[in-house]
């Protein structure tokens, strides 16, 4: 090339670059897809419900579980938690799909997720069965300003008593609104079965409207007797964990490597106390007390008691959790054991206190007993003789004048493995009466009364995080959310 | 080539070994070309002899005894040219009158600067500072990075203790609120600087870190580093340059008639041990509580003493020789080699102290550099060859590193001239050890500093394999489950999950220049950064964690097309420079990551074919061009008065198409009074500076962030899912510009003996492109936006000077000091703080509104101590501290920083010695916290005030045992550690807590694990024999010399203990602000030959 020729080489580059701002489509993400499919979203929403099905923290706190090594959770170190991820995870995806469902311009694209009502309808049952879990919780969250993206950077919040009104009006619309098109597609849970849907809502707004019998008797007795009348579930939903590493267990995954959990003494020796054989598939066997054979008897168990310094007692010494609720590990637990989201036994108990409130008609001790023979079925250990002798116990046997405390008991027991909602009908029922762990941190004595706000609220939401503590009151473990009424 | 290399050392073996026996004496005056006045003080030389004079008063020298013969004179003085000469002594007495040429380069010293102009320092208005070959490299180093700590005034290194770990650079402060790392540019050519880990366990956990791309670089190849600072410095080198630019020069070849071949080689070879290591207690065994546990044998069904070898926890029993069944005896196998099972042997309980340090191997690194270097009247050219292979501290760490490069230039003809540089290296690893908390793949050093049995005998856990190949650990459950608990035997962890990675990178350029006449030069080059890197990871089957296999193949090429204009014109007063061209950058990466899920199909099998659930596959590709066009002109008036502008214009595809043009430019100035008449009649201030500048640099953003997009995520089953993205993408970003000036003064005093600069910047970033964290109720996390103002300011001082120059004496001493306040002046409308790391159990690093960038803080369940208005400790009734959460513990960033460099040159012998330092700054101790957690270290035993061994019960006067006592009610045999505050009412009270369970709650306490980040570190010492050439004269070398090296030989003064607070970077993209599970930090002692023929 001559110096002329590399001359004008180089001055054409110049000159080419001069007017160059036109990149194309360079800046096109080629990773992540610009479209949707609802049915996709509804997936990764559903899974969510694992964590609020395999959570630890509050088996922590009713005693279903001890803490055998680290014990801060049980000391009641960290009330703290952060609900940002519920808002920016299963929230923002159902929002996702009722706007896409709804928006004129793009309720045609997304019909292979189901007709547009049934995807919206599904879409707010599950909102509704989110925000309750957020708001037993926490208490005061932001709801009605919530998920509106750039719009409101800094959404507000609302009491408790309109968001449960809310969440039950939208669970009553959502059914409402079912159509006869399309069930839903990626539905884990039921298959796209519109019908079960409709029991599920049902049964979750009766679950809502029980937790308003101290702090809004009115709606919850319309709302209860309404939500029976309407249909409730009639087999146990289960979460339907896969024999999968992305899909397992979370008390599996638990106790892959580890041993940090062991069943708890309180519930231990009350169970084996009344010879409750549902808690030979809660526990496994203690190792220095195992017989060696497979079967796990009530001797085998040993509760995890409170220490201050749990070190002391070796592992050997304590039962962990059993495999029926998938914990033991690699060759011990069961990868895909389900986990209850809510059961027939839970929805027996619900109608038996209603009857007692007299939202409903019916014989209370009949459903009282029902519940506890669901229960008994869903841990398949009932056998007619065993479940005889235990209904005889003078602790089991139902009485209508102290049926707070045999319901809120047998509830509990109940619930296990399913801490949250077991927490928050203890707070509501304030039975089984818990003694706090003597060993708490000196700054949270007590078993929390509800988690507080994630500690990134008051520096970036800061007035409406100052708005909501003015309402509801201080920002403690120990102030009471609205429905939990003395 | 050879033909020539062959016939240079036949001429040298030729020329050598004439000799006369006949003596003579040279004297002579040496004189100032300029002025003819005399100069004293100079040296006056004869090479080959080593033998000569200082000059006196009147310039006169005599030298006596000469032999007759050839010889080279050399005469020397500071603020001259060095005069060489070759005479022949052939008679009795021989006189030479010498006079020396001012030497201008002492004053007027030559940097780089952008597009590797190399200016005069004194025309430039900002502040360059650089560091030469000879003490950049004085100790053979890896990392480019960590061979700058503490050299340049402004430049704060965060080292890493980790083999082949990443190492961080602060350049004048916090960069940014991202605290950005610096470009990093080799002749030209941008090279990128990139950190990389292998992350398994997601999270927090870690896995390893494969170290800062910048690690490439050759040292041996380099002549020079010079580091822009300021925006004016690095304006012209684009959005990346915000955060700095380190420039680096190789070595080169020099055209011209006659230049020799020269070959160098050289051979280093170092051993490497650790030093730093957290002091243990030798008292008490593995365990949570000081009785033994009992177990019985059902071989035997006796009982024995054992240990609760499930704790990984030294809370346990006195180490008083008591005969107990270690952890191997429960296992029916030959541990001590005698042919027998050691099953059911008891051995007497006795103190390991060093167990941990019989883990660590001694580490050894040998470098072999080869260069041949050459010239003629039209071409140069320098090709170098270097291999070297390293052997690190903790066992199967392995790391061989080889490149080749090649710089040359070829005039074409008289206005033709093309310049090449090219460099391949490889780097492979093997065993890079696993880092961070709980790393799956198993970490040893964090097992042995944080969760470990004091007991433990390393050599027993070499061998952790049965006969039939199941794990053997030390960490077992109890005597009849031998499956381990928390820890898989740390050999097995190093000797079979090993990483593997391997990594092919080319960088160079080509550059073509025209010489239209002689003031107009036409440029094009080519820039090219391109590398192939793939990463494997494997966890063995048996052990603790499932079986797994890792492998990531990332690639990435940058091209950097150039063209620009070069002017330069010299009138009577003013001279008038400048260059204007335009630059086109692109950018390709790409990623495929695959991993195993749910174990191995067939044991140890690793290929993500034996995955045994649907393996995780992600891919990831991006592209990025930037096009500038830019310009910088500058005009001197008498070389006292120089005014230099530059503008320059970048469109970037990351930015919305609509606004992705963005301007900016620099303004400096500087003064050169000494040129003033006024100074000319003294001659103590030889040289005086001042300077000023005012610039900006603008900068966009990573690709793909302006448009929303969904996430693909983890499948249930066979049905794919999705997510929204928690960050929202913002298409209404704008370009961020961020403005600096600084002043600076540069004095030098007696002919340039005395060197000071001064420098003051302050730098203002605005409207930076962040992602900034959003309340997540509104469906994101985070948002991208520009928001917030940033300043920083400092001062930098540097300091050199020559103490003593005689002609045996040389001694050179050079201080440098800055100090810096990186201002968080606002952030967001409605935020007013930003998190920028989460470390580990409870310490965050935030960047809060109105404060100094870099707070740690604690959160959650986790406090630090709570103070009563007095500033007492408050202590509970319970004998444990309380707690102030979210509570502010400090700044990472230190208050100052600087370097000490001193070199003596003795005849033949040379001396350099470097010591850094930095004063303040705060580090959260991750490794200090459990070692006193768990019982393994020195401050977990000893005696309380009481003088009873602090572990033992704590007991009131009554005898009766509790885990606290006010000391008033202690028994007087009572253990306990002493707790001393206030109660909630002021008043004083004291108690004696239990040990165990002290330490266990001063976890929730963070303050008592924030360490002062000051040190004093001795670094380098080098011990240089230069052989004298005499010795040389029958052999082919021109040159020889031998070397002892000292790397990190001594902390001279810490605040803290047990670890080093130079080297906390800990993982591959964190700020330096915590530490825990790296290597102990090491040192080495070397051995160094470099020859030239």
């Amino acid at each position: 090339m001559t110096p002329i020729k590399k001359v004008a080489f180089v001055t054409m580059m110049t000159v080419l670059l001069v007017s160059c701002d036109d990149f194309g489509n360079i800046n096109d993400d080629p990773n992540n897809p610009s479209q949707v499919r609802t049915e996709l979203l509804l997936t990764n929403a559903q899974q969510s419900m694992s964590d609020v099905v395999g959570h630890v923290m509050g088996t922590l706190w009713v005693q279903y579980i001890g803490e055998t090594q680290y014990t801060d959770a049980q000391e009641y170190r960290n009330p703290n938690a952060s609900f940002n991820d519920w808002y920016t995870g299963p929230l923002q995806n159902l929002q996702t799909i009722i706007r896409l469902n709804s928006d004129e311009e793009t309720r045609g694209d997304v019909l292979s997720g189901g007709s547009n009502a049934n995807q919206i309808a599904v879409a707010r049952i599950l909102k509704a069965y989110f925000y309750q879990m957020m708001t037993d919780r926490w208490g005061m969250i932001p709801y009605s300003a919530a998920l509106q993206g750039k719009d409101n950077f800094a959404p507000s919040y609302d009491t408790q008593s309109d968001i449960y009104e809310d969440i039950i009006s939208e669970l009553k619309a959502a059914v409402d609104q079912m159509d006869d098109g399309a069930g839903v597609r990626g539905d884990i849970l039921f298959s796209g079965d519109m019908a079960q849907w409709a029991l599920f809502a049902n049964s979750l707004r009766a679950r809502a409207a029980l937790r308003l019998s101290d702090a809004n008797a009115t709606l919850a007795a319309a709302e209860f007797a309404d939500a029976v009348d309407d249909g409730l579930v009639e087999e146990d939903v289960m979460y339907p964990y896969l024999a999968d590493a992305d899909n397992e267990n979370p008390w599996y995954t638990r106790f892959r490597t580890r041993t940090d959990y062991a069943i708890h003494e309180t519930i231990a020796d009350y169970m084996k106390g009344l010879e409750d054989y549902r808690i030979t598939v809660y526990a496994n066997a203690a190792p220095d007390e195992d017989n060696g054979d497979d079967v796990v008897t009530f001797d085998e168990i040993v509760g995890m008691p409170f220490l201050e310094d749990a070190g002391e007692l070796p592992n050997a010494a304590i039962s962990f959790p059993g495999s029926a609720i998938g914990a033991g590990g690699p060759s011990v637990g069961v990868q895909s054991a389900p986990l209850p989201i809510i059961t027939v036994a839970e929805l027996n108990f619900a109608q038996a206190e209603a009857i007692e409130r007299g939202w409903i008609t019916g014989v209370a001790a009949d459903y009282y007993y029902d519940g506890i023979e669901a229960s008994w079925n869903q841990w398949g250990v009932y056998d007619d003789a065993d479940f005889a002798a235990y209904i005889a116990n003078t602790e089991v046997l139902y009485g209508t004048a102290d049926w707070e405390e045999r319901i809120g008991t047998q509830k509990w027991i109940a619930l296990f493995p399913l801490g949250f909602e077991a927490w928050s009908e203890w707070r509501r029922l304030e039975y089984p009466a818990l003694e706090p762990n003597p060993f708490a941190s000196s700054t949270n004595p007590e078993i929390p009364l509800r988690f507080t706000y994630p500690s990134s609220e008051s520096t970036i939401n800061g007035a409406n995080y100052e708005a909501a503590v003015n309402e509801q009151g201080e920002d403690s473990p120990y102030t009471k959310v609205w429905w939990d009424v003395d | 080539m050879l033909k020539k290399l062959l016939f240079s050392f036949v001429l040298f073996s030729v020329s050598a070994g004439f000799a006369f026996a006949q003596n003579s004496t040279v004297t002579g005056t040496v004189t100032d070309a300029e002025t003819n006045e005399a100069i004293p003080q100079v040296n006056v030389f004869i090479v080959e002899l080593e033998r000569g004079d200082a000059t006196d008063f009147d310039g006169e020298f005599e030298i006596n005894s000469v032999e007759y013969g050839t010889y080279t004179l050399r005469a020397s003085s500071i603020g001259y040219t060095t005069y060489e000469q070759t005479i022949t002594i052939n008679s009795g007495q021989t006189t030479l009158n010498i006079s020396l040429q001012p030497d201008l380069q002492v004053l007027e010293d030559v940097v780089v600067t952008a597009f590797g102009l190399a200016r005069e320092e004194r025309s430039l208005g900002y502040s360059v500072q650089d560091v030469g070959a000879d003490n950049l490299n004085r100790i053979n180093q890896d990392n480019i990075v960590g061979a700058l700590a503490g050299k340049i005034a402004g430049v704060q290194v965060v080292g890493s203790t980790n083999f082949g770990g990443s190492e961080r650079i602060r350049i004048r402060g916090a960069n940014g609120f991202s605290d950005g790392q610096p470009l990093f540019v080799v002749d030209g050519t941008p090279v990128d600087n990139s950190s990389f880990e292998i992350d398994a366990g997601g999270g927090q956990a870690r896995g390893r870190d494969l170290g800062n791309l910048a690690s490439d670089i050759n040292l041996q190849n380099v002549e020079n580093v010079s580091v822009l600072k300021g925006a004016a410095a690095s304006a012209l080198y684009g959005n990346r340059a915000a955060n700095g630019v380190i420039v680096i020069t190789t070595k080169n070849g020099q055209i011209g008639a006659d230049q020799p071949i020269q070959v160098d080689f050289s051979n280093s070879t170092y051993f490497e041990g650790v030093y730093i290591l957290p002091e243990y207690q030798n008292e008490y065994a593995g365990g949570y509580v000081q009785d033994f546990a009992e177990y019985t044998d059902t071989r035997d069904g006796q009982t024995y003493l054992g240990l609760n070898y499930a704790a990984d926890e030294s809370w346990g029993p006195r180490m008083d020789g008591t005969m107990y069944r270690p952890w191997w005896s429960w296992f029916d196998h030959d541990f001590t080699g005698d042919g027998q099972s050691d099953y059911g042997t008891e051995i007497p309980l006795t103190p390991q102290p060093d167990n941990v340090r019989d883990f660590f191997n001694t580490g050894v690194r040998v470098s072999n550099s080869f260069a041949i270097t050459g010239g003629s009247s039209n071409a140069s050219f320098r090709a170098g060859l270097n291999n070297s292979t390293r052997g690190g501290v903790v066992p199967n760490s392995r790391q061989d590193k080889t490149s080749l490069s090649f710089n040359g230039a070829l005039s074409h003809s008289d206005k033709f001239t093309s310049r090449i540089a090219f460099n391949y290296v490889n780097t492979q690893s093997e065993g890079r050890p696993a880092t961070g908390y709980s790393a799956t793949q198993g970490n040893p050093v964090q097992s042995m500093n944080q969760w470990f049995q004091r007991q433990l005998d390393m050599d027993k856990l070499r061998d952790y394999r049965a006969s039939d190949g199941t794990l053997m650990s030390w960490n077992i459950r109890s005597n009849n489950d031998l499956r381990p608990l928390y820890w898989d035997s740390p050999f097995f962890s190093v000797d079979e999950n090993v990483s593997e990675d391997d990594r092919d990178r080319i960088y160079g350029n080509y550059n073509l220049s025209y010489n239209v006449n002689d003031n107009f030069e036409l440029i094009g080059k080519l820039h090219l950064d391109t590398y192939s890197f793939t990463v494997q990871d494997r966890i063995a089957t048996g052990g603790l964690e499932e079986d797994w296999y890792y492998v990531a193949q990332r690639s990435r090429r940058e091209v950097n097309y150039e063209a620009g204009v070069r002017y330069q014109e010299d009138f009577s007063d003013f001279s008038l420079s400048g260059y204007a061209g335009g630059n086109i950058l692109s950018q390709n990466y790409s990623l495929l990551e695959q991993q195993t899920v749910g174990g191995l199909s067939t044991p140890n099998f690793f290929n993500i074919d034996a995955s045994i659930n649907r393996p995780d596959v992600s891919n990831f590709n991006e592209k990025k061009q930037v096009r500038s066009l830019f310009g910088t002109a500058t005009v001197g008036f008498r070389d006292m008065i120089y005014v230099d502008g530059s503008v320059r214009n970048d469109w970037s595809s990351a930015l919305p198409s609509d606004n992705n043009s963005y301007l900016y430019y620099g303004l400096s100035g500087s003064l050169v009074f000494t040129e003033l008449d006024v100074f000319a009649s003294q001659n103590i201030l030889s040289f005086g500076k001042l300077r000023a500048s005012v610039a900006q640099v603008g900068n966009d953003l990573d690709p793909y962030r302006i448009f929303q997009t969904f996430n693909s995520s983890t499948p249930y089953g066979s049905n794919p899912t999705q997510s929204i993205p928690s960050t929202l993408n913002n298409p209404d970003l704008e370009p961020a510009i961020s403005s600096d000036y600084e002043f600076g003064i540069d004095l030098r005093f007696m002919d340039g003996r005395v060197r000071t600069d001064i420098n003051y910047y302050n730098s203002v970033r605005e409207n930076e492109i962040l992602q900034l964290d959003v309340p997540g109720s509104s469906g994101y996390s985070s948002s991208l936006v520009n928001a917030g103002k940033f300043t920083t300011t400092g001062w930098e001082i540097a300091v050199g000077g020559t103490a003593v120059q005689t002609q045996d004496w040389n001694v050179d001493i050079d201080l440098n000091w800055s100090a810096s306040t990186s201002m968080v002046d606002e952030l967001a409308e409605g935020i007013t703080s930003r998190l920028l790391e989460n470390a580990f159990f409870g310490v965050q690093l935030y960047a809060n509104e109105g404060e100094e960038w870099g707070r740690a803080v604690t959160t959650g369940g986790y406090g630090g101590y709570s103070l009563d208005e007095n500033g007492n400790r408050i202590v509970n009734s319970d004998g444990t501290f309380a707690l102030e959460y979210n509570k502010d513990l400090g700044n990472i960033l230190p208050d100052w920083t600087g370097g000490f460099n001193l070199g003596i040159d003795y005849k033949n012998f040379a001396l350099g010695t470097f010591i850094e330092f930095q004063k303040g700054g705060k580090f959260y101790s991750v490794t200090k916290m459990f070692n006193a957690y768990s019982g393994l270290g020195e401050n977990t035993v000893g005696n309380n005030t009481l003088g009873n061994p602090v572990r033992d019960p704590v007991i009131d006067s009554d005898g009766v045992e509790g885990s606290t006592v006010a000391l008033s009610d202690a028994g007087a045999a009572s253990g306990g550690v002493l707790v001393e505050g206030v109660d909630e009412n002021g008043n004083e009270v004291a108690y004696l807590r239990e040990a165990s369970l002290y330490h266990l709650y001063q976890f929730f306490n963070k303050e008592a694990w924030m360490e002062d980040a000051s040190y004093i570190k001795l670094r380098e010492v080098k011990l240089t024999y230069n052989i004298p050439v005499s010795y040389l004269e029958t052999l082919p070398i021109s040159r020889a010399s031998v070397a002892l090296d000292l790397q990190n030989p001594l902390l001279l003064w810490s605040n803290t203990d047990g670890v080093d607070p130079s080297a906390i970077q800990n993982n591959a993209n964190g700020f330096g602000f915590w530490e825990g599970g790296s290597l102990p930090g090491t040192r080495s002692v070397g051995f160094n030959i470099n020859l030239s023929f």
